[in-house]
């Protein structure tokens, strides 16, 4: 190559408007070198540009050529991709600008031009979110590289849920009367102008968009014991000063929980500014005209809650029934328990997994990324059915029962435990996952004709032996 | 009243200034002789009995309709008058449109006429022919048709000025009531001869958003834009307080100026939702009003205000990189093209080999060789 330059051609419709930085471009050739082996690609976020809603990760490619960034939410277990036409494929499907795009998987590109040139990308995110970050480099030379997966958390810009409790001097129920509690939580979310999913019930549906595992009924309160007039009646009753101190005293107050979620993407959430909004008077206003009418004159106290890490002592479990299966465990705190068990009986009968004969010669399908399965989502319940149990410090096992399963079927089930934060909690345990049959159906006894054939064959051999 | 032609006497009186207070008594006192020759005096206003607005709501319409009587004057300077012009006040800070000549005033006069008293009083109003002659951002002018009976001193008019855009700024609009609305005649031929004046009637009301509504805003009410490019988050709109409390969606109107993207949508309790904004390589450079419309949270929020766009014919700089390094029998080496602002259309980059402009014509490009067709092209989208 004896060449030394090129020339830059500007063209275009408003080429008027813009003058080329330079107008000749130096060239220099270079023998390739030999390809590393397993180079630092010094992938890492970048903090002091980073913010709650937006993280920037920076890399650096062993050469000239395209690099290219992923950025997965960390429970969609996202595998490093093996080749460049598969890293094309997963970007070219990326669409970047989505509402929503912190909680899917992104992707970015940039040219290497510089050697050592870093590779900065910025990627949508919130508050505390965990992710998993991977970059690659096609070079020049036409070598591929990947880094390994690099889990990076997004700034935590403090936010804390508030709980706000909002008591009645007329019976309201969480349950039953769920379209005045999401009611409320509408005019809230207007009232302080934001998101509606960041006003939600204590189940984590919000105004427009009920909870997925909202109780189909309200818990039915411990039965009250039997009272028998006449069995003591022959005893003498003894003078019994505190005979009336344990009957159940009458309820007199209703209390909802509404929850309210700091901004995820703020710069720095303000949790006393949040208590303070929703116990205003613009708050208390907007829930006065959705109750004030039918339940009469309501109080409210809010305050910040601390969400704390929740795990399993005992890991979930399930036992099928008769038409049912009954998923149990525990936790160690209290927490939220999320159950699942599919709608629909597995179609095929589990065959041992163990594949002996390594016959198979069809190219692997490259992995991908799982999606991000979420028992408050509503895409699950259209497959699945959740219930939701909440563990408390003295009682922190929990038996979750499905029914109205076929007969002798397989379903699948899985469980997470949360930490007391109905919509975006900060704790969650691993999903467990598991697959359990219902028991079959009984085995139902033959026909009248048979039964009488059967006796009859009965009176015969009684009648051979008397007879005989 | 009015004029007074010829010379009087003045009396000249003095006085204790530090008495006055408690006795006021004059010492001394004089009638002298004016001696004065011309004419001296002064004209009363056009006496203005009322000033009514149709609405009082921030950028919304209104019909302005004021009540005025020609006073006599000793030398009929206002009989015959041709126009009757309105001057808004300053608070109003103009109508962009009628600036801007994309909209028009639209006015009517009518001659008030009383007969009979009391309970028997009876009053006519009978239309005077007229149309809308001068418009500027504060001032109408509307000038009786050739035909039309000329304004005459001691009678009483109503003029009514019809949708008229009202204030836009929410600072100003709250203070209308401490402007004062001028209401003159005059001649077309020969100029303006009677005014009105403000401590005469009643001040307007201040301007406010209407009831159930809040104010939508840009972050700034002025942008300056260079023609053939997008300049980067020019326009943000933001409630005039806190955070969104709708969904809401704006659209620039018209083809001169366009954002990208195309519709602003900004989700309830976001804070501020902004756009790029650009305008063709062709658009003068000067100051334009650039209109918008809200789409989409029109039950909650005002219409924006205008938008003073300034556009200027500042170049921006397509950066190219001025070395690369090429990998002997590699792939093509990667060059970043980057500019300082996004074309309105678009721009290309491409390379082709160097010549040098000697007699030789000598290549300076031997043995590199760029991708035939290959170029850069920098657009939206």
């Amino acid at each position: 190559m004896t060449g030394k330059e090129l020339l830059y051609v500007l063209a275009g419709s408003d080429k008027a408007q813009f003058s080329l930085s330079s107008t000749t471009m130096a060239v220099t050739g270079a023998k390739a070198g030999t390809k590393p082996s397993a180079p630092d690609m010094k992938l890492a976020m970048v903090a002091d540009k980073s913010e709650s809603a937006t993280t920037v990760v920076e890399g650096t490619c062993p050469g000239l050529g395209g690099s290219w960034m992923s950025l997965t939410p960390l429970a969609a277990n996202a595998p490093v991709l093996a080749s460049a036409a598969d890293v094309r494929a997963a970007h070219g499907k990326f669409a970047a600008g989505k509402e929503g795009a912190f909680k899917a998987p992104q992707w970015c590109y940039a040219a290497v031009s510089v050697k050592d040139g870093k590779t900065t990308c910025t990627f949508a995110s919130a508050s505390n979110h965990k992710y998993t970050a991977a970059m690659y480099c096609e070079t020049i030379e036409g070598w591929f590289f990947a880094s390994k997966a690099t889990n990076v958390t997004a700034k935590d810009n403090g936010g804390k849920q508030v709980t706000l409790a909002i008591t009645y001097k007329k019976a309201i129920s969480e349950i039953t009367n769920n379209d005045i509690v999401l009611k409320i939580c509408g005019k809230l979310a207007e009232a302080l102008a934001v998101p509606y999913n960041r006003m939600t019930d204590s189940f984590g549906g919000y105004f427009g968009s009920p909870s997925p595992s909202l109780p189909t009924s309200a818990p039915v309160a411990p039965a009250k014991p039997a009272t028998n007039a006449t069995a003591n009646a022959t005893k003498r009753v003894l003078a019994n000063a505190t005979a009336n101190a344990t009957k159940p005293a009458v309820q007199t107050e209703w209390v909802i929980n509404v929850y309210a979620q700091p901004d995820p993407f703020a710069k720095k959430a303000d949790n006393e500014a949040l208590v303070k909004a929703t116990t205003g008077t613009a708050a208390l206003a907007a829930v006065d005209t959705v109750t004030k009418a039918t339940y009469g004159a309501m109080t409210a106290k809010a305050v910040v809650t601390t969400e704390v890490a929740v795990k399993w002592i005992k890991k979930p479990t399930a036992t099928g029934g008769a038409k049912q299966i009954t998923v149990a465990g525990s936790t160690d705190v209290g927490g939220y328990v999320y159950c699942a068990v599919s709608k629909t009986a597995s179609r095929l009968r589990m065959l041992n997994t163990t594949n002996a004969t390594a016959t198979n010669t069809t190219k692997p399908a490259p992995a991908a990324t799982k999606e991000v399965v979420s028992l408050q989502s509503a895409s699950t319940a259209s497959k699945y059915t959740i219930q939701r149990f909440e563990t408390k410090t003295a009682a922190l096992a929990f038996s979750l029962v499905f029914t109205g399963l076929g007969e002798g079927k397989a379903y699948s089930w899985m469980c997470e435990a949360t930490s007391l934060n109905p919509i975006a909690p900060a704790f969650r345990t691993a999903m467990e996952k598991g697959t359990s049959s219902t028991t079959a159906a009984p085995v139902v006894v033959a026909g009248d004709s048979t039964l009488w054939s059967s006796l009859f064959a009965a009176v015969l051999m009684i009648a051979a032996v008397f007879f005989y | 009243m009015n004029l007074h032609a010829t010379a009087g006497n003045f009396g000249v009186g003095l006085t204790n200034a530090t008495y006055w207070a408690s006795d006021k008594k004059l010492t001394e006192f004089k009638a002298a002789a004016d001696t004065t020759t011309g004419v001296w005096g002064g004209k009363l206003a056009i006496d203005v009995t009322s000033v009514s607005l149709s609405s009082n709501a921030l950028r919304a319409t209104t019909d302005i309709t004021v009540a005025f009587m020609l006073p006599v004057t000793t030398d009929t300077v206002t009989a015959a008058s041709d126009f009757v012009a309105v001057q808004l006040p300053y608070q109003w800070m103009g109508v962009s449109g009628w600036m801007d000549g994309s909209a028009t005033a639209t006015a009517s006069l009518k001659l008030v006429t009383t007969t009979g008293t009391g309970a028997a009083a009876k009053t006519t109003k009978t239309a005077v022919k007229g149309a809308v002659s001068q418009i500027s951002g504060c001032n109408v002018v509307f000038a009786l048709d050739t035909t039309a009976t000329k304004l005459a001193e001691g009678s009483s008019y109503e003029f009514t000025l019809s949708s008229v855009p009202t204030a836009e700024n929410a600072v100003f609009g709250a203070q209308m009531n401490l402007g004062s609305l001028v209401i003159s005649v005059g001649k077309v031929a020969t100029g303006g001869f009677g005014y009105s004046s403000a401590q005469l009637f009643n001040a307007l009301a201040s301007q406010a958003a209407p009831k159930g509504k809040a104010l939508l805003e840009f972050s700034s009410t002025t942008v300056a834009v260079s023609r053939g490019t997008y300049t980067k988050n020019a326009v943000c709109v933001q409630p005039a307080t806190g955070n969104f409390a709708a969904d809401v969606s704006v659209s620039v109107q018209g083809t001169a100026f366009k954002t990208n993207p195309a519709v602003l949508s900004a989700k309830m309790g976001s804070t501020k939702v902004c756009a790029d904004m650009g305008t063709s390589s062709k658009t003068q450079m000067s100051t334009h009003c650039v209109r918008w419309t809200v789409n989409n949270g029109t039950a909650q929020y005002t219409n924006l205000p205008t938008l003073m766009a300034t556009v200027n014919g500042a170049l921006a700089t397509v950066n190219v990189p001025d070395k690369v390094t090429c990998s002997f029998d590699g792939s093509s080496v990667p060059i970043v093209v980057t500019s300082s602002a996004l074309p309105f259309a678009d721009v290309t980059v491409a390379l082709k080999v160097s010549i040098a402009a000697d007699e030789k014509k000598t290549d300076n490009s031997v043995g590199i060789t760029p991708t035939a067709g290959e170029l850069v092209t920098l657009k939206v989208g």
